[in-house]
C-alpha cells in the first residue's frame, strides 16, 4: 500500500454522508478514507446498513434526498488529467457527465433492474457508446458488438436486437458489463454484481471481471458482503461497519491473520462450523498506547482513527474524549 | 409400523407444467417437468438438504410433498404416530389436520409476515386455526414460543416492521414450531439474511432440531450453509436427484459429474484457494443422468 498518490487511481477522504430520516439526521457513512489501486481491486466488505453502497453511490455522486454528502473528499486522478475532486462538482456540469459512465462506471446487483424493458440490449449498450465516445451511430453499433463478444455472449448481431426477457440472468449481468466496460472507464464499480446469480453463474462472472481488469487495465472497487467473494477476486480489503472502515489490508494478510474484531466474526460467520482459531490480536501486531480501544464508547463522545499496525494494515481504534 | 420407519417415503414424484400453450384451446404447448420422477427417503429427526441452482425443482420438491401444490404423479408416504399418508393423493379437506404435522419456514422474512398483525397473533395463527387450547393457554405458548427462539414476550404486540430481518426470520420459526410439527421445511430460510446474523439464526435452527426433534427439509442453493446444518444432502438438476448422501461424503467425495460442478464454484473465503469453476455445458447428456443407485427407492 504505497502512498505515493500517482499510484492511486482513487483517493477517498474523510467522506461523510447523512440522510435525513423522520428520526432525525442518519450518519450513513461517517468519515471513510481508503485507496484504490491503479489497475487493482479493492473489495469493500460489510454487512446491510454497513454503508459501503452509500459510499459507493457518493463516487458517482448517485446520492439523492434525503441524503447527501456532508464532508470529505473524493480525488480521482484520470490519467492525462489533473486530480478532480468529485465531492466539488457540479451537479448539472459537463465534468460530471464526463465522469459517470464514462471515466468511472458501476454494474448494479440486480440485472433486470438495471437494463430497460423496452429497449433493445442494441440500443442500451450503443447508447453508452454515443454519450461518452465521438462516434457516429454505425461505429457505435461495431464498438457494442465487440463489447459484447468480449463478455461472451455469441450471436452477437441477433443478440443486439433482442430485449432483455429474452436473456438469463447470467447473459442480462455480462449485458450490464458490457455496457458498464464500452466506453473503457478507469474505474468499474460493481456492487454486488453476482449476488442474485447461482454459484456456478457467479463463478463464470467473477472470472469474468478479473479477465477484463487485467485485459482493460482497468480499477476495480467491489462492494460485497461474501467474503468468500471477495478472497477470489480482491488484492486488497476494507472492513465496513457502521458507516466506518474497520479493518485495511492486502487481501491475504486480512484472511490470514484478521486482526479486528468485527473482521473475526465476519470471517469464522462466513466460514460457517470450519473457522479457525485466531490468536489474541496483541501477538500479532503491537497497539497503540494511551487508552486506544476497538469498541465506539457508549458514551458518545469517541474519537476515532485509522492506525497503521503493521506495514499496509490498518485499524480503526477509539478513544474517549479529544485527541 | 414401527418408529424406526422412515418418517417421508417418497416415490416417483412428478409435478409436471404445460408452457406455451394457450388456456383457449389451440395448440398445446411443450411439458416442463419440473419435478421428474424423484424418489427418496427422509428419516425421523435427520436434517435433509436439498441443493441445486434456480430452476432445479428444489421447491417444487418440497412444496409438492407438502400438497402447497398438488403433485402430478407418485406417492409421499408421511409416517407419524403409527399411521402411513399418502400426502401425494389425499383429498383437500383431509389435508388440514396433516397440516399439524408439517410446517414451513420462508425465505423472505418482509413478505411472509402479515404487516397488519401483531407477532403475538402471527404467531398464535396456527394454533386459532387449528382450536386449539383457550385463549389464555394460546397466549402463554406464544410467550413460551418466543422466548425459546430469542425474542421477548413483550414483543408480541409489536408489528413486523418493528423488526430486523434476523428477527423477522425468528418470528417466521416460532410460528411454524408452535403446532409442534414432526416435519418442517425450512426453504432459503437464511438467505436473505447477512452472514453474521445467518450463522445465529442457523444455530438456532440446529438447536430447535434436537429439543424437538424435528426432521427438516432445508432447501438451499447455498452449499456452505447446506454443509454446515445438513446429515444428508439431495442434489438436483433439473427436476431430478442426481446425488444423494451423507453430507460430508458428498463435499469431500462427490461421485456425480454434476455434483463436483457445483462444489467447484463455491468461491472459499481463502485467497490461497483460487476456484477451478467447471460448467454445466461441459457435461454430456449421459452424465447429466442420475446416479445409478438412486434407482433402488423406486422399487421398494
Amino acid at each position: 500500500m504505497s502512498d505515493s498518490s500517482a499510484d492511486h487511481v482513487l483517493s477517498v477522504r474523510d467522506l461523510r454522508v447523512d440522510f435525513t430520516t423522520l428520526h432525525g439526521l442518519t450518519h450513513a457513512v461517517r468519515g471513510v478514507s481508503f485507496d484504490l489501486p491503479r489497475g487493482k481491486t479493492l473489495a469493500l466488505v460489510g454487512e446491510s446498513g454497513s454503508g459501503k453502497s452509500v459510499t459507493s453511490y457518493s463516487i458517482l455522486r448517485l446520492i439523492q434526498k434525503p441524503g447527501r454528502i456532508v464532508g470529505g473528499q473524493i480525488l480521482f486522478r484520470p490519467k492525462n488529467h489533473k486530480t478532480i475532486d468529485i465531492v466539488q462538482l457540479s451537479e448539472k456540469g459537463d465534468d460530471l457527465y464526463k465522469v459517470r459512465g464514462g471515466k468511472i462506471s458501476m454494474i448494479f446487483q440486480e440485472p433486470m433492474t438495471a437494463l430497460s424493458p423496452v429497449h433493445t440490449i442494441g440500443d442500451q449498450v450503443t447508447e453508452a457508446v454515443l454519450l461518452h465516445r465521438n462516434v457516429d451511430r454505425k461505429e457505435s453499433v461495431e464498438i457494442a458488438a465487440d463489447m459484447m463478444a468480449r463478455v461472451g455472449i455469441t450471436d452477437v448481431r441477433r443478440r443486439l436486437k433482442q430485449y432483455p426477457f429474452e436473456f438469463s440472468g447470467g447473459m442480462r449481468q455480462r449485458v450490464v458489463i458490457a455496457m458498464a466496460l464500452v466506453c473503457r472507464p478507469e474505474i468499474l464499480i460493481a456492487d454486488e454484481p453476482t449476488t442474485a446469480l447461482d454459484v456456478t453463474v457467479q463463478a463464470q462472472i467473477l472470472r469474468l471481471i478479473t479477465e477484463l481488469r487485467e485485459q482493460m487495465n482497468t480499477s476495480v472497487l467491489f462492494i460485497t458482503h461474501d467474503l468468500g467473494v471477495v478472497a477470489q477476486v480482491a488484492d486488497e480489503v476494507a472492513v465496513m461497519r457502521q458507516g466506518l472502515i474497520v479493518e485495511r489490508a492486502i487481501a491475504r494478510d486480512l484472511f490470514k491473520s484478521p486482526l479486528h474484531p468485527y473482521t473475526r466474526e465476519l470471517l469464522s460467520a462466513a466460514s460457517l462450523g470450519r473457522e479457525r482459531e485466531h490468536p489474541p490480536v496483541e501477538e500479532l501486531v503491537s497497539l497503540p498506547r494511551g487508552g486506544w480501544q476497538f469498541n465506539e464508547p457508549e458514551t458518545g463522545d469517541g474519537t476515532s482513527q485509522m492506525h497503521e499496525v503493521a506495514p499496509g494494515r490498518r485499524l480503526l481504534m477509539w478513544k474517549r474524549g479529544g485527541l | 409400523m414401527n418408529n424406526d420407519a422412515p418418517l417421508l417415503r417418497i416415490r416417483n414424484l412428478s409435478k409436471h407444467y404445460t408452457t406455451g400453450g394457450s388456456r383457449l384451446g389451440g395448440k398445446g404447448g411443450a411439458i416442463l417437468k419440473a419435478l421428474d420422477n424423484v424418489s427418496f427417503n427422509m428419516t425421523r429427526g435427520e436434517t435433509l438438504g436439498v441443493v441445486g441452482e434456480s430452476g432445479s425443482g428444489k421447491t417444487t420438491c418440497a412444496r409438492a410433498i407438502l400438497r402447497a401444490i398438488d403433485p402430478t404423479s407418485g406417492h409421499a408416504y408421511f409416517c407419524n404416530n403409527g399411521t402411513t399418508t399418502d400426502l401425494a393423493t389425499l383429498p383437500h379437506r383431509q389435508l388440514k389436520p396433516m397440516r399439524k404435522e408439517m410446517q414451513m419456514i420462508f425465505q423472505d422474512p418482509f413478505a411472509s409476515l402479515n404487516p397488519r398483525m401483531t407477532v403475538g397473533d402471527i404467531v398464535g395463527e396456527p394454533l386459532l386455526i387449528h382450536g386449539i387450547g383457550t385463549r389464555r393457554e394460546r397466549e402463554a405458548q406464544v410467550v413460551e414460543m418466543l422466548e425459546r427462539v430469542g425474542l421477548k414476550s413483550e414483543h408480541r404486540s409489536r408489528y413486523p416492521h418493528a423488526f430486523s430481518g434476523g428477527q423477522r426470520q425468528r418470528i417466521g420459526i416460532a410460528r411454524a414450531l408452535i403446532l409442534r410439527p414432526a416435519f418442517v421445511v425450512a426453504d432459503e430460510a437464511v438467505s436473505a439474511l447477512d452472514v453474521c446474523v445467518r450463522a445465529r439464526v442457523l444455530d438456532l435452527l440446529k438447536d430447535l432440531k434436537r429439543e424437538f426433534g424435528l426432521s427438516i427439509m432445508f432447501v438451499s442453493h447455498d452449499l456452505s450453509v447446506i454443509r454446515h446444518i445438513c446429515d444428508r444432502v439431495l442434489v438436483m438438476h433439473r427436476g431430478r436427484i442426481m446425488e444423494m448422501g451423507n453430507v460430508e461424503r458428498v463435499f469431500n467425495d462427490p461421485q456425480h459429474a454434476y455434483t463436483k460442478v457445483l462444489l467447484s464454484a463455491i468461491p472459499e473465503p481463502d485467497p490461497d484457494r483460487k476456484m477451478s469453476p467447471l460448467t454445466v455445458d461441459s457435461l454430456t447428456p449421459e452424465q447429466l443422468e442420475p446416479l445409478p443407485d438412486l434407482a433402488r427407492f423406486a422399487a421398494d
